[in-house]
């Protein structure tokens, strides 16, 4: 019968976690750029100028319906191929979650805009606000609260997914823990605790979000 | 009646959505103070005249003039700049024709206070302090200063609309649109908008009326419009318009809704 030896993980646990810090820097990075190219996304699909609607429906959809890994891998290694440009191996992980998360919170961010009644809009209107006044002031403080749930799983999906960048040897918690499988042989407990320490990550983010919600909540039901 | 200025001119407003023809060519000048009041069957087109008046729908024919100023014309509605130039140009108007809407349309994520001090905030500029001044003071007026602090949510449907309305009022419009602002609201309620409403008019605020409220119409109205398909079939005093309407369709309709 197989014995768990978690005492080889402990002893070297402190090399395990000096990936720990680039896991949370890529991931704190790649939000805020997605956060910021989603909203972009949704703003232009929503903008009814010709064309532009249709480029960024091509861009979500690219984005959504391939692979992660595949994205990287071409932001990586194909895109110094191909037009020149050459990143580090951190930057290409931060584009390429940034514009993948990008592309989902896009539709999300979209689906919570155009969910808000178009008498919020009138009514805004009519006051006369700018658009940037009515979705600063008047939309985007009511469909942030509806979108909240999914921008936090989103943000979850993202944690997890910067596990990627080991493929491409950034040294992040996945990639230390490959290389300290490769020392030690024992794959199991190793990612064992590699799971649980994203799991103490995204727990807190999760219990963060629920926080906000019951918060942000307050003006619309009380 | 016809002796004040004129301060809302639409001309010829045409209005089709696809295939339907919802306006077709309505014309009416509306003097200063002057209370208007539009009726007519449902599907006539009367929230669509309002709605073209305050530029939330684009026109297919005919302009609408505020103080002899072009603020929307059938052109603009046509290309995407056209639409925006258009925006522009009523977001210069800076709320002067406000518009109560049928489902109130308050912001639900502030207070009542918040709803009346947004725009002055943002549109007008104006400080927090003397926003909030002024806002209260609006609110005193609809009778809610009691209210200032509550949330949307927390008001009966009579206090949203006269929040609404006090919303409208910090903007200092010179005109004030009504799209059957009280058809929401269940029957104990309408009182008491229908009162704000009358003060308004006594205060001379020009102000265009789409109701179903007859009795309203019959008391506050300078000048009654009926509607139908479209048109402008038939205007009048209230007196002439109740006692003897002209138009077979106009007895038709008055008939109707008088008998329940």
């Amino acid at each position: 019968m197989y014995t768990f030896h978690f005492d080889v993980v402990m002893r070297n646990l402190p090399f395990l976690l000096e990936g720990l810090g680039l896991t949370i820097q890529i991931t704190v990075v790649s939000v805020c750029f997605a956060l910021v190219v989603g909203l972009v996304a949704a703003l232009l699909r929503l903008s009814k100028i010709p064309g532009v609607t249709h480029l960024v429906r091509v861009y979500i959809d690219v984005f959504r319906c391939t692979p992660v890994l595949v994205q990287l891998v071409w932001i990586y290694y194909a895109l110094p191929l191909v037009l020149g440009i050459r990143m580090s191996a951190f930057v290409s992980t931060v584009l390429t979650l940034s514009l993948n998360m990008g592309a989902f919170l896009g539709e999300i961010f979209r689906a919570g805009i155009q969910s808000i009644d178009a008498g919020q809009r009138e009514a805004a209107f009519v006051l006369g606000m700018t658009y940037k006044q009515t979705l600063r002031r008047i939309i985007l403080p009511q469909a942030l609260v509806r979108m909240l749930p999914p921008i936090g799983s989103s943000m979850i999906v993202l944690l997890k997914e910067s596990s990627l960048a080991s493929f491409i040897a950034v040294a992040e918690l996945t990639y230390q823990g490959h290389i300290l499988q490769a020392a030690t042989f024992r794959p199991i407990e190793i990612l064992s605790v590699v799971a649980a320490v994203y799991f103490i990550l995204t727990f807190p983010l999760s219990l963060l979000v629920q926080y906000l919600e019951r918060r942000a909540g307050i003006g619309e039901h009380v | 009646m016809g002796k004040e200025p004129t301060i809302l001119e639409a001309r010829a407003i045409e209005k089709r959505f696809g295939s339907l023809h919802v306006l077709r060519g309505v014309s009416v000048a509306v003097g200063k103070g002057e209370t208007t009041v539009v009726i007519g069957p449902s599907g006539s087109g009367k929230s669509t005249f309002l709605r073209c008046i305050c530029g939330l729908e684009g026109l297919n024919g005919g302009a609408v003039l505020v103080e002899g100023k072009m603020v929307v014309d059938a052109a603009s509605a046509k290309t995407w700049a056209g639409r925006r130039a258009a925006r522009r140009r009523f977001h210069e108007l800076r709320g002067e024709v406000g518009m109560i809407f049928q489902r109130f349309n308050l912001f639900p994520h502030l207070t009542a206070l918040g709803n009346v001090m947004e725009a002055p905030v943002q549109v007008r500029r104006m400080s927090a302090r003397d926003a909030e001044a002024l806002a209260r003071e609006q609110l005193r007026k609809v009778g809610l200063a009691e209210k200032a602090d509550a949330y949307p949510a927390k008001l009966s449907g009579g206090e949203q609309q006269r929040v609404a309305i006090a919303r409208a009022l910090a903007m200092q419009p010179k005109i004030l649109l009504f799209d059957e602002v009280t058809s929401a609201l269940d029957p104990e309620l309408v009182g008491e908008v229908l009162k704000v409403m009358r003060q308004l008019a006594a205060e001379g605020m020009t102000m265009v009326v789409v109701t179903h409220e007859m009795q309203f119409a019959e008391d506050v109205a300078d000048r009654v419009l009926f509607m139908d398909e479209g048109t402008i079939v038939e205007e009048g005093s209230p007196r002439q318009m109740f006692s003897t309407p002209a138009h077979q369709r106009t007895r038709a309709f008055l008939q109707r809704v008088l008998e329940r």
